[in-house]
């Protein structure tokens, strides 16, 4: 069975990377095992002082029933926001697993199914999906509107054929009036969307070769090129972002496997017409997300090694906190939420209710592991 | 991926009186090498043909020390060319595939070793171009292929001190390389090696119509390192190109003092040969019975390509300094250097055809084979034509110059240009024509705003677009001679022109010399627009500068302006960023600086004491191991 490649995809090979190379005596270096009261899945920051995390309490069941939960005060402070009606992913069954906000109150739970909140979190309505499709794979909370990604192929059963996947728009703050764009996707195509202000950028790449960048505006189809990774006979594309007009950020990884890859971060100031390649020291981990905060502070985060590259604003110089070597987690959902703070999601629901959260508050110098326990 | 090439045990195989016989079986061991490119290609997909001493690794050499393998006058010496004299005011062009980001820089330091001329874009001796012809965008890097494009410069360099180069660089390695080729014969390319091929598949005449120009034009084609058995490469084996074979070369007690035979490391590592399945005979390989092939048979000619008796390369991308390679990749590029030392290919000629008129002035290689096979010609050397080594390998020009003269047309054109946006030019760009015959001007790669009139040459317009433009003129005259020369074109905004070339760095990196990546184009942190200079932030013991020669005014009181913030994580750190006018400080800012500089701020330096005089503004950061400490430039204007 294929998968789509993604975050299932990515799930799946830190699962399978995680049980290889983790073996029976790893350990979290920064803090002690604790039971986690609340198990997260995924965490987003709207805004610097809104944040929010889908997770699940401890269960036995399957699937876990999920809670959101909402901070108003950049993480002080969290609070229970309300439960979505679909559960979390569990040990291979269907159930969420994303989250995205456009601003403190409208925002998204997804990957398969898809949930809508009006009032931050509160309460969660299940969306139909447009065009009788029959699941998630990605979605965009843009500031002009939610961008999807959709295929038909029942949940569960990874790529079932060879037909194209679709995009979808809905209007901003609206879950309703999905309009397909005109955005050419093969079915095992790999897709990463990120917006600066109502400029969107959605990349489409196969496994291996160049990628499909396109521009769009309300919707439409500003422009599209090409992206093509270091060393593109044997690289793959995993992941963009942006962080002002005209700053496209690509991650690359080339000759990958056995946990190493030479990674390379695509830097352009033109939309992605041009890019500088920045080559990023150290082979460990297959290359997994990209966060570029707004002062172009980059860190990404690897499926194998449980390592988050962190190249500081300011500075040409990589860093990699050493601490995390010994975990060789899947760690995903790195996020930054200001110039100092960023956290992640160590584990991934779908394979175990023990997942962790982890945040740095020195820009992604040392991380800890931390704990949310809502008042 | 790149991979490793097998052992072998080469049986040494040597004819006697027409005859193949095992002489020895030499158990002598191949050193270990790595093929830079991938081997396994489809058709329509080429792979390169360097191959690296795996044994050697990568090593650094100070000035003094020679680098392991043949550097310049060993080549030189091996096939007695008038390297020293000849080669003036030719270019050769070298096309591959994806982007070497440090071509010109190794380059640097491979002819300064070998105490070649400069060859830069500064100079105009070396140009970089992508696959349209243009400077930008150039396709995404390869280490791989990056291997290849340092064996390719270095060996025209070797061969060719006084060619200029140009590097196209195809997006991929498939039918855009052929792309590429074919913007060469447009550029007025007259010598083009290509150290590529793949196999043969139908269809072959359609893309040698399409993508070769069959007559004037030099392209030296590897024909594989994979032995016979590999079967023949394309486009090596294209009557439009000279098919160019590989031998093992050593130093002896010979009159000549060098002996060749075949390219043989073991089975499936030695040079290709064979007979074309797909493409006819041409005319001037009649000397090949139909019996050993009735279609185009390779190689034609050829040179040094066994990795054992290698030739040194300097490489950083996808390397760490020199390294000694082998393969047909370096038989290509010396025997196109070779071409451009012989002049001009006469425009109705068949380049290839060449050396079967000369076969007198070629070293005839009769020793060892590249496989077994019937006929033996095909792959078993012997005297006059054998596929391995075709008719043998260069002794001086003579069998690399074409039989009938041809005019020699020399087009000048500044080695730099500067305008400003909006600006009035006129440029004029004159070429001499040996038949005293009338020329077509045109152009490729031109800042937009701008267009050559094709009978005056002048290049008129108002440049649009800020930017860092190379720029091709060629000239071709009534019968077909051709000759071109490039303009590194700089167009600043007109706030970039306040007194020096393009100070807003909005025009790339035109104007001013830089060390690695100082100057920016994706706006991060430029006080406005795009560009930026940015010096240290490495964290690491680092020296990075800029700097531009500028004519300081002659009254008033001249003054240098730039914006500067200064960022670091440690204000009591020793890094620092001096300020030098012709290597004198005349400011410095130290890491203290960041409070004071957390945001641009606008520096003023007196110029007074330099007044009316040409000198070198010049900014040099120095970091320590430690926290980085970053020193961004930007809107550097010189006034009164």
């Amino acid at each position: 069975m294929r998968l789509h490649a993604g975050r299932s995809a990515i799930a799946l090979v830190g699962a399978v990377v995680t049980a290889l190379l983790a073996g029976p005596g790893a350990t979290v270096a920064t803090a002690e095992p604790t039971e986690p009261a609340f198990a997260p899945q995924s965490i987003v920051w709207p805004t610097p002082t809104d944040g929010y995390l889908l997770g699940a309490v401890t269960c036995s069941a399957a699937p876990c029933p999920a809670q959101v939960l909402a901070t108003h005060d950049g993480g002080k402070n969290w609070t229970k926001a309300g439960r979505t009606h679909n559960g979390l992913a569990k040990s291979g069954e269907p159930g969420l697993t994303s989250l995205q906000f456009a601003d403190s109150k409208f925002g998204w739970a997804y990957d398969p199914y898809l949930e809508v909140t009006r009032d931050g979190g509160r309460t969660w309505a299940q969306v139909p999906l447009p065009g009788g499709e029959a699941k998630v794979l990605n979605l965009l909370a843009a500031p002009d509107g939610t961008y999807l990604v959709t295929s038909g192929c029942e949940i569960g059963t990874g790529i079932c054929d060879d037909r194209p996947l679709k995009v979808w728009r809905a209007p901003a703050g609206k879950s309703t009036g999905w309009k397909q764009l005109d955005l050419p996707v093969a079915a095992d195509d790999h897709v990463a969307m990120d917006a600066s202000g109502s400029t969107v950028y959605f990349l489409a790449a196969p496994f291996v070769g160049p990628g499909r960048l396109s521009t769009l505006r309300s919707g439409t189809v500003r422009s599209t090129s090409s992206v093509t990774c270091a060393d593109a006979e044997d690289a793959t594309i995993t992941d963009l972002a942006t962080n002002g007009p005209g700053r496209v950020f690509v991650l690359c990884m080339a000759n990958f496997g056995r946990g190493h890859s030479d990674k390379t971060l695509l830097v352009s100031g033109d939309g992605g017409k041009t890019f500088r390649y920045d080559a990023i020291p150290g082979g460990l981990g297959l290359s997994s997300q990209l966060s570029v905060g707004p002062d172009g502070a980059v860190m990404l985060s690897t499926v194998t090694a449980s390592l988050v590259y962190n190249r500081p604003a300011l500075s040409k110089a990589w860093r990699i906190d050493q601490e995390w070597l010994e975990n060789s987690e899947h760690i995903h959902d790195l996020v930054q939420q200001n110039g100092s703070t960023a956290w992640l999601v160590e584990r991934d629901a779908a394979y175990t209710q023990d997942t962790q959260l982890w945040v740095s508050h020195d820009a992604g110098k040392s991380w800890q592991q931390t704990s949310v326990v809502p008042a | 991926m790149i991979s490793l090439r097998r052992l072998a045990l080469p049986l040494v195989l040597v004819l006697v009186g027409g005859t193949t016989t095992v002489a020895a079986a030499q158990v002598q061991e191949s050193p270990k090498v790595v093929a830079s490119c991938d081997q396994n290609v489809k058709p329509g997909e080429y792979t390169c043909f360097a191959q690296r001493r795996a044994d050697l690794g990568f090593r650094s050499r100070a000035l003094g020390a020679a680098p392991a393998g043949y550097g310049p006058a060993d080549l030189q010496a091996a096939y007695q060319l008038p390297s020293a004299t000849a080669g003036q005011g030719q270019r050769v062009y070298v096309v591959d595939a994806y982007d070497d980001p440090t071509a010109e820089a190794d380059l640097a330091v491979y002819r300064k070793q070998y105490g070649l001329p400069a060859c830069t874009t500064a100079n105009g001796c070396f140009q970089k171009l992508n696959q349209d012809g243009l400077s930008s965008p150039l396709p995404a890097p390869s280490r791989s292929w990056s291997g290849e494009v340092s064996l390719d410069l270095d060996m025209v360099s070797a061969v060719c001190p006084h060619c200029a180069i140009t590097l196209i660089e195809a997006d991929s390695p498939t039918d855009d390389l052929l792309e590429a080729v074919k913007t060469a014969d447009r550029l007025g390319a007259k010598f083009v090696s290509l150290s590529w091929g793949g196999p043969e598949s139908p269809g072959l005449a359609e893309l040698d119509k399409k993508y070769f120009n069959p007559q004037g034009v030099v392209y030296a084609a590897s024909t594989g390192d994979y032995d016979y058995d590999a079967g023949v490469s394309y486009p090596a084996s294209s009557t439009a190109t000279t098919a160019i074979g590989g031998t093992s070369l050593t130093k002896d007690d010979s009159p000549r003092g060098w002996n060749e035979t075949v390219w043989n490391s073991g089975p499936g590592q030695g040079t290709g040969s064979g007979c074309s399945g797909f493409i006819s005979k041409p005319a001037w390989q009649s000397v090949i019975p139909s019996a050993v092939c009735p279609n185009s048979a390779v190689a034609d000619v050829s040179a040094v390509a066994d990795p054992t008796t290698g030739v040194a390369v300097y490489q950083t991308t996808g390397g760490a300094g020199w390294a000694v390679y082998g393969g047909t990749s370096a038989a290509a590029p010396i025997v196109a250097a070779t071409y451009a030392l012989a002049g001009d290919p006469a425009p109705g000629s068949r380049p290839a055809s060449y050396a079967y008129g000369a076969t007198g002035n070629l070293n005839d290689v009769v020793n060892g084979n590249n496989g077994e096979c019937t006929p033996a010609a095909l792959c078993t050397a012997q005297a006059g034509w054998d596929g391995p080594t075709g008719l043998g390998t260069p002794v001086g020009v003579p069998a690399f110059t074409s039989p009938t003269r041809s005019n020699r047309i020399t087009v000048t054109a500044p080695t730099q240009e500067f305008d400003v946006v909006g600006d009035v030019v006129a440029v004029p760009i004159h070429a001499t024509d040996s038949g005293h015959r009338l020329v077509r001007y045109s152009a490729t790669g031109l800042p937009a705003g701008l267009r050559v009139d094709p009978l005056s040459g002048l290049v008129y317009g108002r440049p649009s677009q800020p930017g860092t433009y190379s720029v091709t003129i060629t000239a071709i005259d009534s019968t077909g001679a051709r000759g071109n020369a490039v303009t590194n074109w700089v167009v600043s905004t007109r706030a970039g022109a306040r007194g020096l070339v393009n100070g807003d760095f909005e025009s790339g990196a035109g104007g001013w010399t830089q060390t690695t990546d100082v100057i920016r184009q994706d706006g991060q942190y430029a006080e406005a627009g795009l560009g930026y200079a940015w010096l240290g932030g490495t964290g690491v013991a680092h020296t990075d500068s800029l700097s531009q020669r500028v004519s300081v005014p002659s009254v008033g009181r001249p003054t240098l302006r730039f914006a500067l913030r200064v960022a670091a994580e440690d204000a009591t750190s020793p890094d620092a960023l001096q300020v030098t006018v012709d290597g004198e400080v005349v400011r410095t800012y130290a890491a203290s600086n960041s409070a004071s500089n957390s945001a641009f701020k606008t520096q003023s330096v007196d110029l007074t004491p330099y007044r009316g005089r040409t000198v070198t503004l010049g900014w040099t950061s120095t970091e320590d191991d430690g926290a980085p400490t970053t020193f961004l430039v930007d809107d550097v204007s010189l006034g009164r």
